[in-house]
């Protein structure tokens, strides 16, 4: 169900995400029509969703900035805005990393770091700078297409080091959010982007998309325009359990981004090889630093303990199951006691009435396993 | 000594399928280079003669035909076949039955 | 064969080389074919893609080198087209310079490996082709696709000019057996086919084929009563299979003992299709997945590009083929159906007849004719083993 919009107001707009937008470099920009913006927000009034705004370089003229603040938004903007534009979610571009020594210390802060591989050795010197100045930190690797082997190690270099500086960070008594690590502290399932699934973006030319990279990469590619029903075919591959590598992995944290799944991969619904390394070091890293902070995180809320596993990349199970190596019923068992691994504490009985609860067909059906086993 | 793909005669025993694959991996590399050699003799026999490949290729013939027939005679005596004069023994690769089979 | 104690035998399929453990590498070496096959899917062939001898060595040079990402422990060589044997001296010198570097290298390949055809037969005879089987012969494969009755054959598998193609065919049968005893031939059925079914298996076994491997095919070719028609077809085949006991001697891959039945979506749920493990090469040098997801091959699509030559596998652009299993492809209504073990899937039909650019949804054209096959082999399966005293299971209710 479709929770919120995404509104390129200027073809400008900064990325927040995995995708680049070859325009925002360029002198000229070209704001959405106003007539568009009403559109949005007229769309989003009727179904009661919100709208994230996604700005340029600069402000916006009186009346775009009215017909924002009447409906429930958040805005996301380049950090160089920060100084005109008070609340919103603020993007560090590598034009922006000047911007972060200006930075005062704050703990309400949420900012998204988009790195390009060039700079991932800088990754956790930027990390450490960014440290007590922000509430909420989002990192995006950009150029992941062209990440080689020797990246993906230099990525799981600086997440020893991020480990290190954030594991001092809470002991001493301060809670930042940090996406690629401390979400996975608290997630039990996929918190993916779910683009296309709890979102749509509306571009300046009007037409809806999945996400804003599929606009900037071919803006012929649209979902249409505004309908009371929005088609979207095959859209049941957008889903995790449509996603045969997805949907046995427990990196809760990975974005799952469907638009670097389409460009490397060239399917909606597979991740590339990098994608889901970088997720399991991320996660691996989540492991490890929840493990030594647990003393000190434990009172806030029980923790599960994040297993470790003898892999980096989900797809190695799924290719040997197909290449008829290994035994189905015991990497099921496998992959079920991953998934499975925050409902281990359950009494059976709790269990029983949770399902009894959710799904009555289910609870006849373990009850058939049972009498045939 | 022989392997064919189709079998004939009479079935007078079975090996294991290590057995099997030894036989088949000679086999198979035994014709692979036969096969190599006919590939080669475009070239003038002097040519061919002194080409360090073709040395290579003969003496590599040389022991893989010694490795084939000593696993014929090793297997038939350990096994006990039948050997009948003018006929020959012949394996099912798929099932590892082991024929005699009436030469041609 | 299988055979209980006492109990008459039935012959089987042969099962495949390596038992399907090797890696299938195609060389598409042209795209032009003497035939116009109303079926065909190749449906760009052209005289213009002609593989040169220096681009499959570059092939053969990088899937040698590369021996972590190829791991089988054999290798099919394989040749296709159009129709390969018009390229029979380029196939030649090909296969003598992989013949070479496998052992050159001294790849483990050298010691398992097959040169395989799919041909339509016109040239078997030829000097060109009998000295290459002379050349290979213990790792030559050839399968000669003949469609059955001549009236069969000659409706589907036509010169450009409309003429039937069987008597040049037919000729070379014999010498196609005595050269390759136990040889199977491919037979592809479509709609205006179904008629001659049951006359053009047993006309190819009485020519001495004794494996008919037969399918149908994945596109949307099929007419209102075509199912009843079909199921029709293999009773009336099945009745005489067991009427004149010639299960004993002679298979035809539409009836398989263990089809027919409901599949769990955890234990039944692996990909057959080998799109993804083989890989087809073309004169270009780029690397499709399956041959069938060449530019020649699609009506719809364009093409999957999976590497080069030059810069060798894209291994991210294989993971959806290698991780497409049977449940996400497939609809609710394939997932519930009672008769689902043995209904094919090709995942280039699919992605070529897909809403989006997917082999993630299923072509399901052939869904009635599946189960019209199931009903007819069910019917086969119950009369026989009532006739040969086997025990047996009728499986599904595939109406």
């Amino acid at each position: 169900m479709i929770k919120y919009l995404i509104a390129i107001l200027d073809k400008q707009a900064t990325s927040f995400c995995y995708y680049e937008n070859p325009d925002y470099y360029r002198p000229a920009s070209a704001l959405m029509p106003r007539a568009e913006l009403e559109k949005t927000v007229d769309y989003a009034a009727r179904n009661k969703i919100a709208v994230n705004f996604l700005y340029g370089n600069r402000r916006l003229p009186a009346p775009y900035e009215d017909l924002i603040e009447s409906i429930d938004h958040v805005k996301i903007m380049p950090l160089k805005l920060r100084r005109e534009m008070s609340d919103g979610i603020f993007v560090i571009n590598r034009d922006d990393r000047q911007e972060i020594g200006r930075l005062e210390e704050n703990f309400h802060l949420n900012l998204i770091l988009r790195l390009e591989r060039g700079a991932l050795g800088e990754l956790a010197g930027i990390f450490r700078s960014l440290l007590g100045k922000f509430r909420r930190l989002n990192l995006c690797l950009l150029n992941m297409e062209d990440y080689r082997p020797e990246d993906l190690t230099e990525y799981g270099k600086q997440l020893a080091k991020i480990e290190q500086y954030a594991a001092d960070e809470y002991r001493a008594g301060n809670m930042p959010e940090i996406n690629f690590i401390s979400d996975r502290f608290m997630l039990q399932n996929m918190n993916n982007c779910d683009a296309g699934i709890t979102h749509l973006t509306v571009a300046p030319n009007g037409k809806l998309y999945l996400c804003p990279g599929f606009y900037y990469d071919n803006a012929e590619n649209s979902l249409g325009t505004w309908q009371p029903e929005i088609e979207i075919k095959n859209s049941r591959l957008l889903r995790l359990n449509h996603a045969p590598i997805c949907r046995n992995c427990d990196a809760y944290q990975c974005k799952r981004c469907l638009f670097l799944n389409q460009k490397i991969t060239g399917e909606i619904n597979t991740p590339s090889s990098q994608q889901c390394i970088a997720s399991h070091l991320e996660r691996n890293t989540s492991g490890r630093l929840l493990d030594a902070l647990k003393p000190v995180i434990e009172s806030f809320r029980p923790y599960v303990s994040i297993p470790a596993i003898p892999y980096l990349d989900p797809f190695e199970i799924i290719n040997n199951l197909a290449a008829q190596e290994v035994d189905y019923r015991e990497r099921e068992r496998s992959i079920a006691g991953l998934l499975s691994k925050p409902l281990e504490n359950m009494t059976t009985k709790e269990l029983l009435f949770q399902v009894y609860r959710l799904d009555k067909e289910l609870l006849m059906q373990l009850k058939n396993i049972v009498r045939e086993e | 000594m022989a392997e064919t793909k189709e079998k004939s005669g009479k079935k007078i025993g079975q090996v294991t399928a290590e057995e099997r694959d030894e036989i088949r991996f000679l086999f198979e590399r035994k014709n692979g280079l036969l096969e190599l050699s006919r590939s080669l003799v475009t070239v003038d026999k002097k040519t061919l003669e002194n080409s360090p490949l073709y040395e290579k290729i003969v003496a590599d013939l040389g022991k893989v035909s010694t490795k084939f027939q000593d696993w014929w005679d090793e297997k038939s005596v350990g096994y006990h076949w039948e050997s009948v004069r003018g006929s020959h023994w012949q394996i099912d690769f798929e099932t590892c039955d082991i024929y005699i089979v009436a030469n041609d | 064969m299988e055979k209980e104690p006492g109990i008459e035998k039935i012959k089987t399929g042969k099962p495949s080389w390596q038992e399907g453990r090797a890696k299938t590498v195609t060389f598409i070496v042209t795209e032009d074919c003497q035939l116009a096959c109303r079926y065909c899917y190749l449906v760009g062939k052209n005289k213009k893609g002609r593989m040169s001898l220096e681009t499959a060595q570059k092939a053969v040079d990088y899937l040698l080198r590369e021996r972590e990402i190829f791991t089988e422990p054999s290798i099919i060589w394989e040749f296709m087209g159009g129709e390969p044997f018009l390229e029979i001296d380029l196939i030649d010198q090909i296969s003598d310079y992989i013949k070479r570097r496998m052992y050159e290298d001294d790849h483990p390949w050298f010691n398992s490996y097959r040169f395989s055809f799919s041909t339509n037969g016109l040239l078997y005879h030829t000097t060109g082709v009998q000295n290459y089987i002379e050349k290979n012969g213990a790792h030559v494969s050839i399968g000669i696709t003949i469609d059955g009755t001549q009236k069969k054959h000659d409706l589907q598998r036509v010169y450009p000019d409309g003429r039937g193609s069987y008597a040049d065919v037919v000729k070379n049968i014999p010498l196609w057996l005595e050269q390759f005893p136990e040889s199977s031939t491919k037979v592809t059925v479509a709609s205006d086919d179904i008629p001659f079914i049951k006359e053009s298996i047993l006309h190819l076994w009485g020519l001495g084929i004794t494996q008919v491997n037969i399918n149908v095919v994945f596109e949307d070719a099929w007419k209102e009563g075509d199912d009843r028609l079909f199921e029709e077809q293999l009773t009336q085949l099945a009745d005489t299979m067991i009427a004149d006991r010639l299960y004993r001697d002679y298979t035809c891959s539409f009836f398989q003992e263990s089809m027919g039945s409901m599949m769990d979506c955890v234990t039944d749920n692996r990909n057959w299709c080998g799109a993804g493990r083989m890989l087809s090469i073309d004169h270009q040098g780029n690397f499709y997945p399956c041959t069938r997801f060449a530019p020649y091959s699609l009506q719809n699509k364009p093409p999957v590009i999976v590497g080069n030559v030059k810069t060798g596998l894209d291994l991210n652009r294989l993971r959806p083929f290698l991780s497409l299993d049977r449940i996400t492809q497939s609809t609710q209504e394939c997932l519930d159906c009672e008769v689902a073990s043995g209904c094919a899937w090709c995942q280039a039909a699919n992605y070529d007849f897909a809403d989006t650019a997917t082999v993630f949804q299923r072509a399901v054209y052939i869904c009635k004719m599946h189960r019209a096959r199931v009903r007819a082999n069910n019917y086969y399966w119950h009369k026989l083993n009532r006739k040969l005293g086997r025990s047996g299971v009728i499986k599904g209710d595939p109406s």
